[in-house]
């Protein structure tokens, strides 16, 4: 069996590396890819304390990450979509007023 | 034996392809790694009797979330000269050192988890498999459920109001 550990090592490496990359890019897609990363880690650490507590209750609460992960995902890519038509650019730091 | 091998192989695997997601320059690249990402995620998930959960990370993050990734950078037709501007060095600066503060706090936090967890060796026949994960889903956890399906629907009216067709 796994340990439990090394599960959180890997969830923390992939949580921090997602920070780092939102903090460092600019490119609002891949901004977002990085958030899809931060939960992926919480995901894991979920599925690795369901194993280790040998009860189900959370996978379930994974698959209700899943679920607002993709919920997030439409509408933040919905919202790039259109914040381009108006501004051409994804690079957020061209993206620093409310209203044009 | 087998399980752990597999595991270190898709650990690794794992952080490296999250690593080349978020240094790559060309947002589709950075996808296709993320792909692989959940992909050896979903292979973890596997070795941890997770076998439903792994079902649907492929099916939901590998095909849904990602195969719309892919999509928008298509739509948007990104010019070479707008993407992969990284920003500028101050801030990356500043990105690592927040970055390795909290690998720090994280560390400790490792540490000291699961101590008082007391693993057991075996577990309940259909751990893990549709048909357990279905029944606590639809029955201790239904009104999540349905709060949960309740925001699926927002988001697919959200994304219509917000990218659909323009209004003049």
């Amino acid at each position: 069996m796994i340990g439990l550990h090394e599960l959180l090592v890997v969830s923390a490496v992939l949580f921090v590396l997602g920070v780092a990359g939102f903090i460092t890019r600019r490119n609002i897609l891949i901004m977002f890819m990085s958030i899809e990363l931060m939960l992926n880690a919480a995901n894991l650490v979920f599925v690795a304390f369901a194993r280790h507590l040998g009860r189900m209750d959370a996978q379930v609460f994974a698959l209700f990450v899943m679920a607002l992960a993709a919920a997030e995902a439409a509408v933040g890519l919905a919202i790039i979509v259109a914040v381009f038509r108006s501004r051409q650019t994804v690079n957020i730091d061209e993206m620093n007023i409310l209203k044009w | 034996m087998t399980v752990k091998i597999l595991f270190y192989l898709f650990a690794a695997l794992s952080i490296i392809s999250a690593f080349f997601a978020i240094t790559r320059k060309n947002p589709v690249l950075s996808a296709v790694w993320l792909v692989v990402c959940m992909c050896s995620l979903a292979v973890i998930y596997v070795l941890l009797d997770a076998f439903f959960l792994a079902a649907v990370q492929v099916i939901v993050y590998a095909g849904a979330v990602l195969m719309l990734f892919v999509f928008v950078i298509m739509l948007l037709n990104l010019r070479t000269g707008i993407i992969g501007q990284m920003r500028n060095l101050g801030i990356k600066f500043l990105g690592l050192v927040i970055t390795v503060i909290l690998l720090d706090q994280l560390r400790t936090a490792v540490k000291g988890a699961g101590i008082l967890l007391h693993s057991p060796g075996k577990l309940e026949p259909g751990f893990g498999e549709a048909e357990a994960v279905g029944k606590l889903l639809f029955s201790q956890y239904v009104y999540p459920l349905e709060i949960i399906s309740v925001l699926l629907l927002v988001a697919i009216v959200g994304a219509l109001v917000l990218a659909g067709k323009e209004r003049t």
